[in-house]
């Protein structure tokens, strides 16, 4: 029963410190992305997850880590600044994990932010979700745990 | 009174855990470029979500019969001529991929080339002597007509290089969607107009009708790269 307390304290706990950073994130106006492939690696790699805020084109400095929208907004990837040109407001980028920089520069306007932070691991919810068989699985699991439950409960009332 | 606050944390909590959840599994996802440069038996492979691979195959040598008249739409020994260097690219991704090829670090004048995507491109018997245009440049015309229909007939030679070049800069890729292979074929030749300085024992095909030795005093290299981009990116475009 004790374990049983402590268990249960414990996971409202870690819940609560979630939900918390979740609420923060919201309040900052960072943005999360869900990081696909190890371009990046080993700054991070597929699954991570990187949060991104908004930034003024001036205050960009090589090495900055940006997220930038392809041309046609579907989409956006995420690499290292190798170069900025400030006149045609373009930056040229590369990923930690390539040897060449990126083909094409990028137009100031289509950067998403500057990297903040990373968590790893975090991203793989995104990624197996985005699966919608994995999606309807897992929904289907929570709905059978509730039904259970209820079931559990109501024949101990019964014995009871 | 217990029971009541212990079912309402239960709610609270198990609908801070369903938000949290949502919030991570609604994550939009950042894809990333990827390079890397390998030649491997001519090979290209690009992985799960590498939008971009550039290969280089380098000091590829040339070996040309002889120069030739890409503008002349009757000249009968075009496909004699060419040198054709073909590479194989496998998308063992899961997006598909724009993919075109682009020549750098030319050396040798006069050097011009045309990209195929398909397993059509005609192969030419160097042996046969032939009194009709051959299928290669029936086909390269037709591909250039196509695109540009000032290609035709009595185009001028400033002109015909403009639309080759044309196309090869915006619109000869082909979309390898995942799983699938392309066998991209490469057509060279050498402009006459461009190397008869240069040529001093070779004999002009075109007006002369007969395969002469190689195009002598002329050394051709170039570096192709292969370039693979995720599709909706509009590379080219």
């Amino acid at each position: 029963m004790k374990f049983k307390n402590v268990f249960f304290r414990a996971v409202s706990i870690l819940i609560t410190l979630i939900f918390v950073f979740v609420v923060a994130m919201f309040l900052s106006g960072a943005k999360g992305f869900a990081v696909l492939s190890n371009s990046m690696s080993p700054t991070f790699n597929r699954g991570d997850v990187v949060f991104v805020k908004k930034i003024i084109f001036s205050e960009l400095q090589t090495n900055d880590i940006v997220t930038v929208a392809f041309k046609n907004n579907e989409g956006t990837f995420t690499h290292r600044v190798v170069e900025i040109d400030n006149d045609k407001k373009l930056v040229y980028t590369k990923g930690d994990n390539s040897s060449v920089v990126d083909s094409a520069p990028s137009e100031a306007e289509r950067i998403v932010g500057k990297l903040w932070f990373s968590l790893p691991l975090l991203g793989y919810l995104s990624i197996v979700l985005a699966n919608r068989y994995a999606l309807i699985s897992l929904v289907g699991i929570v709905i059978l745990l509730i039904i259970t439950s209820k079931i559990i409960l109501s024949i101990k009332q019964k014995k009871g | 009174m217990m029971k009541k606050n212990k079912g309402f944390k239960i709610i609270v909590f198990f609908t801070m855990f369903c938000l949290s959840v949502s919030y991570f599994s609604l994550l939009s996802p950042t894809t990333a470029y990827f390079y890397e440069q390998k030649s491997t038996d001519k090979k290209v492979n690009f992985d799960l979500f590498d939008v971009e691979q550039t290969i280089l195959i380098e000091d590829e040598n040339f070996d040309f019969l002889g120069s030739t008249k890409f503008a002349d739409f009757n000249e009968m020994l075009f496909d004699k001529v060419v040198c054709k260097k073909t590479v194989a690219v496998n998308n063992v991704g899961e997006i598909p991929a724009r993919v075109y090829v682009r020549l750098s670090d030319t050396i040798g004048e006069g050097l011009q080339y045309i990209t195929f995507f398909d397993d059509e491109t005609p192969e030419p018997d160097p042996a046969e002597i032939s009194v009709k245009k051959g299928a290669l440049k029936q086909k390269i015309e037709t591909t250039l007509f196509e695109h540009n229909n000032a290609f035709v007939d009595g185009i001028i030679q400033e002109n015909a290089i403009a639309i080759l070049n044309d196309y090869n800069q915006t619109a000869s890729y082909a979309v390898i969607q995942p799983g699938e292979e392309c066998e991209i074929t490469i057509v060279f030749w050498v402009e006459h107009d461009d190397v008869k300085d240069a040529l001093t024992d070779t004999e002009e095909v075109a007006t002369e009708g007969v395969p002469t030795e190689e195009v002598a005093n002329v050394d051709y290299s170039t570096k192709v790269s292969v370039i693979a981009t995720q599709d909706n990116d509009l590379a080219m475009s």
